[in-house]
């Protein structure tokens, strides 16, 4: 991304830059790089689902099933709060038009500082009372922690404490470097674009394909009521072609009488026509 | 994976692709004149001579009875193949309006999406380009454009 060096780079206009991305943007990460990156997430989850169990297992008093439940259910909670505030918080810095992008920054934050607050507090406190010895002195039962084992105590909720927001920090940063709404949202279009264009072939290849047999099925219509015509024409020839013959054998037979047959006489009957039957009387005379 | 009514018009255009040639070579009978003729020139040589003149336009109308009864009957196959070939064409025609209806449809999709795709490619090298609230489309229905 560059900006113009003539636009201020603060006050109130600052966010009213043009800023000129870059279309090859839209290639996206190389594979390698996308493993890297959900490897590290996947790191991350694994190390804060060590550290909450580490905090859950003297709390809840309940099978082991259901702890890993719990532990679970807390460690995507607070990757994908992580995880949110960074995506959230790079559309609030470097995009326009994300409307409420920094209040869900600001609200995942808060609950990933405060829940991040709580176990912290909870292993320290809940530490440095519950787990120790218990020991007479001069008859005096004495409860409470040596120094040593309320200071490694300690030491194990400050290491918790840097766990949880290394983890953090890296899925934030992971969230925050890698989100490109508009890569997304390209890809997400150039996707449906796809579908739909393939839905599209389909419908125009059947539509295609239901024209022309409709225009099949027509001349099928067409060329069966002019075979009814043809086939009438036929007859007609057919029954001339017999009487010429009769004509011909009652001649034989008249040879040597004075009288003249007479020619053949027009068909007593018409055979049924189709309304559309373009042959004329005299057609069929000149047939005859 | 089709829906419903989309296999019920494929089916339809698959049984109209089978039947209707089934339909066309029903269209040319062929008229056997063989059994009338030799009938006929039987009857012809059994007449005698001095009823020549009499008995021509009894034969004559004796071969038109055949061929109007032949026609008659055929007029009745004619009809029935007529008929089913009337109800080829309105299947396929309405098989051709359900997919002219989907193809406008998703036409009008397809253009949507068209313009997605350059727009956000658009907002991709320019992130500062104006967009617009999409019109709706039951706003636009009825227009020309």
């Amino acid at each position: 991304m560059t900006t113009p060096a003539n636009f201020p780079r603060f006050g109130p206009l600052r966010r009213r830059i043009p800023i000129h991305g870059d279309p090859s943007l839209i290639a996206g990460h190389s594979p390698w790089s996308t493993g890297l990156y959900y490897f590290v997430l996947l790191a991350a989850m694994g190390v804060d689902l060590v550290t909450f169990h580490q905090v859950l297992l003297p709390a809840l008093d309940e099978t082991e099933e259901m702890l890993w439940v719990v532990v679970t259910g807390f460690t995507v909670i607070c990757i994908a709060m992580s995880h949110t505030f960074g995506q959230q918080a790079k559309k609030a810095v470097s995009t326009r038009h994300a409307a409420g992008s920094r209040t869900t920054a600001w609200v995942n934050l808060l609950a990933w500082v405060a829940l991040g607050a709580a176990a912290f507090a909870f292993r320290w406190e809940y530490s440095s009372l519950d787990i120790g010895s218990a020991f007479v002195v001069d008859g005096v039962e004495q409860t409470g922690m040596s120094d040593a084992a309320l200071h490694e105590q300690h030491l194990a909720a400050w290491l918790f404490l840097a766990l949880y927001v290394g983890t953090g920090v890296v899925s934030g940063g992971a969230g925050f470097l890698r989100h490109q709404p508009e890569v997304s949202r390209y890809n997400r279009a150039l996707s449906l674009r796809t579908k739909a264009a393939a839905k599209h072939s389909r419908l125009d290849s059947n539509l295609q394909g239901s024209t022309k047999l409709a225009a099949t099925v027509d001349k099928a219509r067409l060329e069966h009521t002019q075979a009814w015509e043809s086939l009438q024409v036929r007859c007609i020839a057919a029954a001339d072609r017999v009487k010429r013959e009769i004509q011909l054998k009652l001649l034989d037979k008249n040879t040597g009488q004075d009288t003249e047959l007479p020619p053949a006489a027009p068909r007593p009957d018409v055979p049924p026509r189709s309304p559309g039957n373009p042959e004329s009387p005299d057609e069929e005379d000149e047939l005859r | 994976m089709k829906s419903l009514p989309f296999l019920r018009a494929s089916l339809a255009l698959r049984q109209v692709r089978k039947h209707l040639p089934k339909l066309r070579g029903q269209s040319s009978p062929e008229i056997d004149m063989a059994d009338v003729r030799t009938r006929a020139l039987e009857l012809a040589d059994d007449v005698d001579d001095r009823n020549a003149v009499a008995a021509q336009p009894v034969l004559f109308g004796y071969v038109d009875a055949h061929i109007a009864d032949w026609l008659a009957n055929m007029k009745t196959h004619h009809d029935t193949v007529q008929a089913e070939l009337d109800l080829l064409s309105v299947r396929v025609t309405e098989v051709r309006a359900f997919y002219q209806i989907h193809h406008d449809d998703q036409q009008n999709v397809l253009d949507d999406l068209e313009a997605a795709v350059s727009h956000a490619l658009e907002r991709l090298s320019d992130p500062d380009a104006p967009f617009y609230d999409p019109e709706p489309r039951n706003k636009r229905r009825g227009r020309d454009s």
